[in-house]
């Protein structure tokens, strides 16, 4: 049985790209190295485990949902 | 676990054969999660869910949990998270290496174009648009564009060279998310790069925007000449209290297709992801950079658990990013690749999501040597496009990776003053006083 919780968060990035070219590297992120990544996905899933545990919005099978219910989670940023 | 006091909140989140992707508007981030988290989050079982939790289908392609096998062609997301809308080819600054060729009489997507492109983009679930051009901020409806993005649930980005801006512009400009202003070099070291005195314009807009809000950076493209003024840039970046440098690869698309000599040199390639490192320790500020120097950091060895985990990729064409052209053609990239469809015809972009993008999705699964050997390339991917079309070959491995040129070297004997193979350094960075 694995010990890793189930929801868990594979991938985070941070902040917003305004780029013609795709953020590529964090500097600031990847020098921490992997045991500073393993640590802040099992926080960020502990969080939104959290978060997931109040009511959520709920959206038609496919289609994304906002957390104000809207479908499409149309919403200013 | 419980830690309270402390909230994330989630703006928006999307289906994704893995699970889906959650978007948080406190900290600003995209979240790629399982299947689980995606129900607990309230998500209903999506159609994109196929197979079982644990089954291949389900696992995020190119992560350290399922690094890509040879011959195995990557599962693109449903759509891209972020979108580079060129508004316009529109712009009477004249850079010497632009890579969209802009002059003042450009070709431009109109208002209407632009609403129905960013519509389209949110009901596919994109996240993110970055707008620029040419100049975007010469387009006066342009903060209509970002007002019409943002109530259709996209954040809209922007990229200037500020030449031109208002305080009153400056104050609208709180509609972005993320602003750059472009900086290639402080002083003369900006006009030897662009080609004519606008610093003093940049660092104005730059203090303008600061004044109204956080989010506001620098980008700064590297070439041959820039190089060597980063740190000034960096600088810049500490004493104005911006958010971010970015450092963007010169490309030789555009006007900037004459200038394959600006290109770095083999030294240089090796030399920016510790330099990245040293201006970030030094200046304390966070500094990018863009998909295109993928090979200069992989060259390194870092963790590939950290970068797969922090969405370090090459070349995400056709996957995480898409652009839209002036004239309305939906590409994988705003540099390279053919178009893929009309995007100001409603229904186009969704429709040839799904299957197009080819030439860049299937690179990994067909990479030549010494790509199709690299430990990194699910997450390189061969490295950027554009500048392997602009050598003449759209297919071929990165020519700037220094592993392609070592291999170019022990396997053809080129050899030039520019191909000094060195072994990276493994030793700690440099002590920099502060």
């Amino acid at each position: 049985m694995s010990l890793l919780p189930r929801g868990r968060v594979l991938r985070a990035t941070f902040g917003c790209n305004p780029n013609s070219s795709s953020l590529g590297v964090d500097v600031t992120f990847l020098l921490f190295g992997a045991t500073f990544a393993s640590a802040l996905a099992l926080a960020l899933g502990a969080l939104l485990r959290d978060r997931g545990a109040a009511p959520a919005g709920v959206a038609p099978a496919g289609e994304s949902s906002g957390e104000d219910g809207s479908v499409d989670g149309k919403q200013t940023p | 676990m419980k830690l309270p006091g402390i909230g994330l909140a989630i703006s928006r989140k999307r289906a994704e054969a893995f699970g889906g992707i959650v978007e948080l508007r406190w900290p600003r981030a995209l979240l790629h999660v399982d299947r689980e988290m995606m129900r607990r989050l309230g998500e209903p079982e999506s159609p994109l869910w196929i197979g079982a939790d644990d089954s291949r289908e389900a696992q995020l392609d190119g992560s350290l949990d399922a690094p890509l096998d040879a011959g195995t062609i990557a599962q693109p997301l449903s759509a891209p998270t972020e979108v580079h809308v060129v508004l316009s080819r529109r712009c009477s600054a004249g850079c010497t290496g632009c890579y969209v060729d802009a002059t003042p009489q450009g070709a431009a997507l109109s208002l209407d174009e632009a609403r129905r492109i960013l519509t389209e983009l949110s009901q596919m679930g994109v996240f993110h648009v970055a707008l620029g051009g040419g100049e975007a901020i010469d387009l006066d409806y342009l903060f209509a564009v970002a007002a019409h993005a943002s109530s259709v649930g996209i954040i809209p980005n922007l990229t200037t060279s500020g030449l031109g801006l208002t305080p009153e512009m400056a104050e609208r400009c709180r509609a972005f998310g993320q602003i750059n202003v472009s900086i290639d070099g402080i002083g003369d070291g900006y006009q030897r790069a662009r080609g004519f005195d606008g610093y003093r314009h940049a660092e104005r807009a730059l203090r303008l925007l600061r004044a109204v809000k956080k989010e506001v950076g620098v980008n700064c493209v590297v070439s041959r000449s820039s190089f060597d003024g980063l740190g000034d840039v960096a600088r810049l970046v500490r004493e104005l209290k911006l958010n971010e440098l970015e450092l963007l690869r010169f490309k030789p698309v555009g006007r900037g297709a004459h200038a394959l000599g600006e290109e770095l040199t083999l030294a240089q390639s090796q030399a920016i992801y510790p330099l990245a490192q040293k201006l970030m320790l030094r200046h304390r500020i966070r500094v990018k950079l863009d998909c295109s120097f993928a090979p200069m950091v992989f060259w390194h060895k870092p963790s590939a658990a950290a970068a797969a985990f922090f969405g370090v990729q090459g070349c995400v064409a056709g996957d995480v990013l898409a652009a839209v052209s002036p004239e309305g053609q939906l590409m994988g990239c705003s540099f390279a690749g053919k178009p893929e469809a009309d995007a100001r015809v409603p229904g186009e972009m969704r429709a040839h999501w799904r299957d197009g993008f080819k030439e860049f999705r299937e690179f990994a699964s067909r990479a030549p040597a010494p790509c199709s050997s690299c430990d990194y390339l699910h997450l390189c991917r061969g490295g950027c496009r554009a500048v392997s079309n602009a050598h003449g070959d759209f297919h071929a491995p990165d020519p700037g990776c220094p592993t392609v040129i070592a291999h170019r070297i022990a396997h053809r004997g080129i050899v030039s003053d520019q191909h000094e193979v060195r072994a990276p350094s493994r030793r700690s960075l440099p002590v920099v006083p502060s």
